[in-house]
């Protein structure tokens, strides 16, 4: 424990400082993050249930096949897309309200390293949503001009 | 007892490490993507929205309200990464323009919920108005 607090005060020594007003806005961004986090994770969740549902019920017919299972899959990888960033986004909520209210430089460490990931994140689902939307249109380019 | 704390910082102030300030200068170069892809599709959107005004002036000035709002989103990326791309970060910048940035999506969401309510609602009791051509 005493380590930790000597870690932390080398930390904030090391650092500068958080107005009043910048740790007030944090504070707020918070709130408003821990609330989109847990309407995301409900979100998720109820998802979750409805696939799992629609699942039960196709494979209680005597007419089920395998192939069913592929957008269902699908959902599951989506959602676990989800799932990510509105970890990082409640990590930050939480981490971020510690440090401030706690005055611990390790916890707003974490709470920057989760805005890292949350961004990092977005970028590369952002760019790679891009890349097959392209990918699609040069296919489907390509197959009109072969036709 | 928040504020109390909050007040004790604003005498002390809260120290932020090195390793907090290379987070904040690693995640630059990725607010610096989504904002550069939000400008972009805030611009075709608004461009979409002024050929959309031909067709209809109501969906047309919806798409460029819709417009706005992105690029004043990309805006705020913007403002959040250059706060944050030198080695003496602006945190009241990056901090007020995170707060705005959030705040706003919270807001378009509770709206798209609300909106989804109504249009679920309008289009159920359209449904249940007209009468049942399959029934014998």
């Amino acid at each position: 424990m005493e380590e930790l607090h000597n870690l932390d005060s080398q930390l904030s020594d090391s650092g500068s400082e958080l107005s009043e007003k910048s740790t007030k806005y944090l504070l707020e961004a918070a709130r408003w993050s821990k609330f989109l986090a847990i309407v995301a994770f409900i979100g998720i969740g109820l998802s979750l249930i409805i696939t799992i549902f629609t699942v039960a019920t196709a494979a209680s017919r005597p007419y089920f096949s395998g192939y069913e299972l592929i957008p269902v899959l699908l959902t599951i990888v989506i959602l676990g897309l989800y799932f990510f960033p509105a970890l990082n986004l409640f990590n930050f909520a939480v981490k971020m309200k510690n440090g401030i209210v706690q005055n611990k430089a390790y916890e707003i460490e974490d709470a920057f390293e989760a805005i890292k990931s949350f961004f990092k994140f977005f970028g590369i689902l952002t760019i790679v949503i891009l890349s097959i939307y392209v990918l699609i249109f040069i296919i489907g380019g390509m197959a009109g001009i072969i036709r | 007892m928040e504020n109390e704390t909050l007040d004790n910082l604003g005498a002390n102030g809260s120290g932020i490490s090195a390793k907090a300030k290379a987070d904040l200068k690693a995640a630059y170069s990725w607010v610096m993507v989504i904002a550069i892809l939000g400008f972009i599709a805030g611009g075709l959107m608004a461009l979409f929205g002024i050929f959309a005004l031909v067709a209809s002036v109501v969906s047309g000035l919806i798409t460029i309200a819709m417009a706005a709002v992105y690029i004043y989103m990309a805006m705020l990326l913007l403002k959040q990464a250059n706060a944050v791309k030198n080695d003496s970060p602006d945190m009241e910048t990056f901090a007020s323009s995170y707060l705005m940035y959030w705040k706003i999506i919270v807001i378009l969401l509770i709206l798209s919920v609300l909106f989804a309510i109504i249009s679920y609602f309008t289009v159920a009791s359209q449904v249940s108005s007209v009468p049942n051509q399959f029934t014998f």
